[in-house]
């Protein structure tokens, strides 16, 4: 699967050249890969498009700040998206007062298990993962959660943590992962 | 830290999610120089963007309206600079177009104002012509309708000659007009002389040349008795020659 290598030098160029169809056409592409991280992290749709927007306005104004030598396109934008849903579910939270602790916690729990919301085309993904590896993924590439706040709410050392995720990552079978063994 | 335990610690992950302290990213970045560390990097990045666009939500349709909205009017962008740029050429070839297109009309319209200006200054002169023509008239009018004045017809005082002149008389505003339409041109060095007769003695009342359209006021008197022409040379006489006596008429009390 070449179609990240190939296309992303040209489509970052001419977004560094101020290429407004560019900027379209990275909407169309990535809007709903980043909205699905967005939406699942701040849990509220006027939130989550506000927050969207926000995170492809700073895209278009910092995009001369991603340097391909500290990693992809996709990562870069995918950190400013995380980044931006993040502090505005902290807002969201820090708004609501005192409950703010307890309401992340039901947040938390809820997100965590999967019940209510739509991982399907995520699941068909990781359908060879255990139960622990689909939970920690999803934690904490989808929802939000750091390293610290795993290793507190799931009662794990701070280094198991890191090193789950990675095992739990390594038997993510993808396309592209075949393509790097 | 070894390239090898980079890898196997998990750090690389928890790079991708800037979850590492200051030290711990900088030690990562140095060793993403290593190619196995970066071959790694890849793998877990492209894992992610798999993950992620597997786990996609499309956006409401309307965020995608609202944030293109908001780059056309954050504005500054080349695309936009280039737009301006082309759109402010056609409009600078359009104006002179219409500058040329208005020019043109410009002077067209000004040599017919032109035109027009002096037809209107000829028409100026004709009314204020026409004006001062009837303001004599309606003088010459109000003399004829004011029964104030008496009218001495004065007849032809040369056997053969059918010759006359008029005098309206008006002594209480001691106003004199003359109507003399039908006395004949004379030849140059001559004029004709008007005489008031008061008790018997003829006293001058003006020189005049013959007026074909209107009336002329000469010198008045108190009162008159009769009053006469005669011819003298120009300038007039002192006292009348009286074989030139032209006409004659006398006021009627």
């Amino acid at each position: 699967m070449s179609k990240t290598i190939d296309f992303t030098p040209l489509l970052v160029a001419r977004l560094k050249a101020r290429d407004e169809s560019a900027f379209e056409f990275l909407y169309d592409q990535y809007s709903a890969a980043l909205y699905g991280i967005i939406s699942r992290t701040v849990n509220h749709t006027e939130t989550a498009e506000e927050t969207l927007t926000d995170t492809f306005l700073k895209i278009w104004d910092q995009i001369d700040k991603y340097d391909p030598d500290k990693g992809t396109l996709f990562t870069w934008m995918y950190r400013i998206a995380r980044n931006q849903a993040i502090d505005a579910r902290r807002s969201r939270n820090f708004k609501a007062g005192e409950k703010s602790a307890e309401l992340d916690h039901v947040v938390y729990l809820q997100s965590a298990d999967g019940g209510r919301e739509d991982f399907i085309g995520l699941d068909k993904v990781l359908d060879n993962l255990e139960e622990m590896c689909r939970k920690l993924l999803k934690l904490n590439f989808f929802l939000g959660y750091t390293h610290a706040e795993i290793s507190e709410k799931e009662n794990m050392a701070l280094g198991s943590v890191k090193t789950k995720i990675r095992s739990c990552l390594k038997n993510v079978k993808t396309q592209l992962h075949a393509d790097f063994d | 830290m070894t390239s090898e335990e980079i890898i196997s610690s998990g750090l690389l992950e928890a790079y991708l999610t800037n979850d590492l302290s200051d030290e711990q990213r900088s030690s990562v970045e140095a060793h993403l120089k290593d190619r196995s560390v970066r071959k790694e990097y890849l793998a877990i990045q492209q894992k992610l963007e798999a993950m992620a666009f597997a786990a996609s939500l499309a956006p409401d349709q309307e965020v995608r309206y609202r944030v293109l909205m908001k780059l056309v009017t954050k504005g500054s962008s080349k695309g936009r600079m280039m737009y301006y740029l082309a759109a402010s050429i056609s409009l600078a070839l359009l104006s002179m177009a219409a500058a040329f297109y208005f020019y043109s009309k410009y002077t067209i319209t000004n040599d017919q104002l032109l035109a027009m200006e002096s037809q209107n200054r000829e028409m100026a002169d004709n009314i204020r012509q026409v004006n001062t023509r009837m303001e004599g008239m309606r003088q010459d009018l109000s003399v004829l309708i004011n029964p104030a004045y008496s009218r001495v017809v004065m007849n032809s005082t040369q056997s053969g000659l059918a010759q006359q002149a008029v005098i309206y008389f008006n002594p209480s505003e001691q106003k004199v007009y003359l109507n003399s339409s039908t006395l004949p041109e004379l030849t140059e060095g001559q004029q004709y002389q008007l005489w008031a007769l008061i008790d018997g003695q003829p006293v001058d009342a003006g020189t005049f040349d013959v007026v074909k359209d209107g009336f002329q006021q000469m010198r008045s008197f108190e009162r008159a008795d009769a009053f006469a022409v005669t011819i003298e040379p120009k300038g007039g006489s002192t006292s009348p020659t009286l074989e030139k006596m032209q006409v004659y008429g006398e006021v009627r009390s």
